[in-house]
């Protein structure tokens, strides 16, 4: 089990931030889990998803933060080797509005000296949005996403599949005919 | 059409087999739950499907050469290898079919090779592809891992999706690739479509051997694909 951080680095100016989430993190039993290790190699191409709604026409998302952990546990033997991660934002209809990838390296828990889920928090060239729009993000197995275990399956948390450009529930196998859905804990800054 | 729809088939298999041999190679990522992977490669079978269907909406610009890659005598081509460098892409330039045409994908023949005998492949780095205007103006820019798109036993011609790049007459494709992913290249008489892109300026992809006085040009594998 790992923890949560309480470091945060939101942003903090007049950007409106837009949660997948309600209540207080620390209230909420966190899980962090890479789609990779849930469900298999095809997870690579799958991304951990959350629908949001713009405020207004043409809101400009400016960062995208999640919380997560790289597997460094304080010991040099669990600092992480370099993968590459992903994020897209897509509109109401799935199209792509806009596609990153980058090293986690500089992103995540162990580049902060953190060794519990920390937050990831991706800058993004002003990208208009408007209505419902979707943030996409490929742990690739580099890192472990947090997640709220949930009673009924989410209706803003996703898993995105790449091949057919499709949405599938966001729900984790837990053992044989069991899953148990959960809630992607993201947070979306813009203006 | 049939030509088009034995790609996607073959890009399928593909898809599954780079899922696989990613399995096999990266165990420490990987729990037990095979039935899940089972499930999900199912699931990819059939989600494929559909996305094809919506695919074939697509027009897709073949730049220098209209025949079927699988017919061609293609060799990989690295700028790496050939001149030393990791800032020299390849080009192509295409012709939008109309003002404003929508750029959404581009399809490049490379090779991240895994070799199937002691399972292994090269560790993750990254290439790069630009989309420039007639002016060589950049209009986009995006690097990923290669081994996301081109990890395989033989060279494959993958399909990377953009954000949709009006484009207006002629336009460019430009891949980086950095000795990733060596990209396939046709031997041909005379330059086409085709360059090598270095700080800001083309040249057409050939090469000129002094001593016998010999040129060779040759093409790049690269599509683009869009919609009016």
């Amino acid at each position: 089990m790992v923890g949560i951080s309480a470091a945060s680095n939101e942003k903090s100016s007049n950007d409106e931030i837009l949660y997948s989430y309600e209540g207080n993190l620390t209230d909420k039993n966190i899980l962090p889990v890479d789609l990779v290790s849930f469900i298999g190699s095809p997870a690579l191409f799958f991304a951990e998803t959350v629908k949001l709604n713009a405020p207004k026409s043409d809101w400009k998302v400016n960062a995208v933060q999640l919380y997560a952990w790289d597997g460094f546990n304080g010991t040099s033997e669990s600092a992480p080797s370099e993968r590459i991660i992903g994020l897209e934002i897509r509109d109401k209809d799935l199209k792509l509005l806009y596609k990153f990838a980058d090293s986690q390296l500089p992103y995540s828990n162990y580049a902060h000296n953190a060794t519990l889920m920390y937050p990831l928090t991706i800058d993004v060239p002003q990208i208009p949005v408007s209505g419902e729009f979707y943030i996409c993000f490929y742990d690739r197995g580099a890192v472990a996403v947090a997640a709220e275990p949930i009673n009924e399956t989410s209706k803003n948390s996703f898993i995105y599949v790449a091949e057919g450009n499709r949405l599938i529930n966001s729900t984790l196998p837990t053992g044989e005919n069991l899953v148990t859905p959960v809630n992607w804990i993201m947070a979306v800054s813009g203006n | 059409m049939l030509y088009y729809l034995g790609w996607e088939i073959i890009n399928l298999f593909i898809k599954i087999f780079i899922c696989i041999i990613i399995t096999k190679t990266i165990g420490d990522h990987m729990n037990k739950m095979l039935l899940a992977v089972c499930l999900c490669c199912a699931a990819l079978f059939a989600v494929n499907s559909s996305a094809w269907a919506a695919d074939s909406d697509l027009t897709v610009l073949t730049g220098d050469s209209t025949k079927n890659y699988s017919e061609m005598n293609y060799t990989l081509f690295s700028a790496v290898a050939a001149f030393g460098v990791l800032d020299l892409g390849e080009a192509v330039k295409f012709t939008a079919p109309v003002p404003g045409w929508k750029l959404q994908k581009v399809r490049i023949l490379a090779f991240s090779e895994f070799n199937e005998t002691n399972e292994t492949y090269m560790p993750d780095r990254n290439i790069m592809i630009e989309i420039r205007d007639k002016d060589l103006k950049l209009l986009y820019k995006f690097a990923d891992t290669q081994n996301m798109y081109f990890l395989a036993t033989q060279p494959i011609f993958a399909e990377i999706e953009i954000p949709e790049v009006k484009v207006t007459g002629d336009f460019y494709v430009i891949y980086y690739d950095r000795a990733a992913a060596p990209i396939g290249k046709v031997d041909v008489d005379e330059p086409g479509n085709s360059f090598l892109f270095q700080n800001g300026a083309l040249e057409s992809a050939k090469f000129a051997f002094e001593d016998t006085n010999e040129t060779i040009a040759f093409n790049w594998m690269i599509e683009a694909l869009g919609t009016k």
